[in-house]
């Protein structure tokens, strides 16, 4: 049932793609740039945060006042503000726009499951991130959010209550609060850069940037909604202390799970949302193949065979693992080929996958999988060539 | 009307409409109508990149000459 809906989606996935190439060309086609695009979102949105920053008061009585100077008094401020919004909608937009567009196309299986987990776990950083951006402003909806968002924390069985004193600062709301959240705003922004780190560090060619159309078209999109009537983020009524909040305007890529509170307690909400992440955190594992045939990926980590390697790049090209570094070689190869190399091709271990693309780009014979010779795999090859019809070799 | 006279009439089009964009920029500027400004700036990017996939049809730009077939 999951196999074959996942079948289904792939191949509406695939409609919409030769879709689109009618009118981009093929390289410009945006949904092969969602990754590269949440990453230009992002810049926007450190760009754009590092010049609000400046302007921001992190207090109780300063926040609220702060945020109304720059929309109202600063030039371009209620500009610039409308474009941190609208980009951080356009993150998780693209944001998840990547994660189906890799899940129904089958790109989080076995060694893509790094790059999987680690996007989930820039997923929810960025939504923690957008909500911190709304408790920031301080008026009646940072208010009400910050107070369900505690509810939601004290509802977590024996850490929460300590998790909910931490984030207060206190037993209650007072001044230690908004300094944290900003803290957790702009710390845990800059943490979504390691974590990009470790998405892209077994890819060998990820597609980090949209093209320049894209860049244009996207970020001119983003400026111009901002500016529009009407849509641009007005500081609403300042936060009042003991006053219960009824309603506030709901961004739905962020506050939806606040909004859910409305007829959820807020520690199922809290409890649906967990395990929702651990749901997208099995998925790389829900469905791996098990036939006997792909026990080839227990070949053993890739090995040089010094004498033979003529540092002449191949594998280091043609890995899409980045699991092969060239280093100076520190004495001459042992073939006629390999007599005058310069340089060595060394495998690191954590990130080589087994698959043998390095084995099938030497010319050298310099790369072997241990327990998966390439003289044995001609062999059987051979052998099944030769063999009737009727049989079968295995290994 | 072909596809490459298309592609160019829209070119020209929004270059024209670019044109008064940026005499919307300025004028916003003048005004002190931040919305103004803002949005033509956003509007001229729009256009900007809307040209580019223009010009990547006209084959004006495109893919590096090794990778045209």
């Amino acid at each position: 049932m999951y196999r074959r809906a996942l079948s289904w989606l792939l191949r509406q996935t695939l409609k919409l793609d030769v879709t689109i190439n009618r009118v981009y060309p093929t390289d410009w086609n945006p949904l092969y740039y969602t990754g590269g695009l949440t990453n230009f979102f992002l810049l926007v949105l450190v760009v754009s945060g590092i010049l609000l920053f400046f302007y921001y008061v992190a207090s109780l009585d300063g926040a609220y006042a702060s945020v109304a100077y720059l929309t109202d008094a600063v030039p371009y401020g209620g500009l610039l503000r409308g474009i941190h919004r609208y980009a951080a909608d356009a993150f998780i937009i693209a944001a998840l726009l990547h994660l189906f567009r890799n899940w129904f196309t089958d790109r989080y299986l076995f060694s893509r499951d790094g790059p999987w987990i680690s996007g989930m776990f820039l997923l929810i950083l960025g939504g923690f991130i957008g909500v911190n951006g709304y408790q920031l402003v301080w008026d009646t909806r940072a208010q009400a959010i910050t107070q369900i968002f505690v509810q939601m924390l004290r509802a977590i069985p024996l850490a929460g209550p300590p998790l909910a004193h931490l984030f207060l600062g206190g037993p209650g709301i007072s001044d230690a609060l908004l300094p944290r959240i900003l803290f957790l705003h702009i710390g845990t922004a800059s943490f979504l850069y390691l974590l990009l780190w470790w998405h892209y560090v077994r890819l060998r060619h990820p597609k980090i940037w949209p093209p320049a159309t894209w860049v244009l078209t996207t970020l001119g999109l983003i400026t111009l909604l901002a500016a529009l009537p009407g849509t641009a983020p007005v500081a609403g009524v300042p936060a009042q202390p003991g006053v219960g909040v009824t309603s506030y305007p709901l961004d739905v890529f962020f506050l939806l799970p606040f909004w859910l509170t409305n007829w959820l307690p807020a520690g199922v909400v809290m409890g649906g949302l967990i395990l929702l992440f651990l749901a997208g955190y099995v998925i790389p594992y829900l469905d791996r193949e098990t036939e006997p045939a792909m026990g080839v990926r227990h070949a053993g980590v890739a090995q040089v065979i010094d004498g033979n390697c003529t540092g002449c790049e191949l594998c280091y090209y043609d890995c899409p693992y980045d699991a092969i570094v060239m280093v100076p070689s520190p004495h001459p190869g042992v073939t006629k080929a390999a007599a005058n190399r310069k340089l060595l091709a060394v495998v690191m271990d954590s990130r080589c996958v087994e698959c043998g693309i390095c084995v099938g780009a030497c010319p050298f014979e310099a790369l072997e999988l241990p327990k998966f010779l390439e003289a044995d795999l001609t062999r059987r090859i051979a052998q099944a060539v030769a063999a009737p019809a009727s049989q079968t070799v295995t290994a | 009307m072909g596809s490459r006279r298309v592609s160019f009439l829209a070119v020209v089009a929004l270059a024209g409409l670019s044109l008064v964009l940026a005499a919307l920029i300025i004028l916003g500027e003048v005004l002190d109508n931040y919305a103004l400004g803002g949005g033509a700036l956003g509007a001229i990017l729009v256009a900007y990149g809307v040209i580019g996939l223009f010009l990547r049809k006209l084959g004006i730009t495109g893919p590096r000459g090794a990778e045209r077939s």
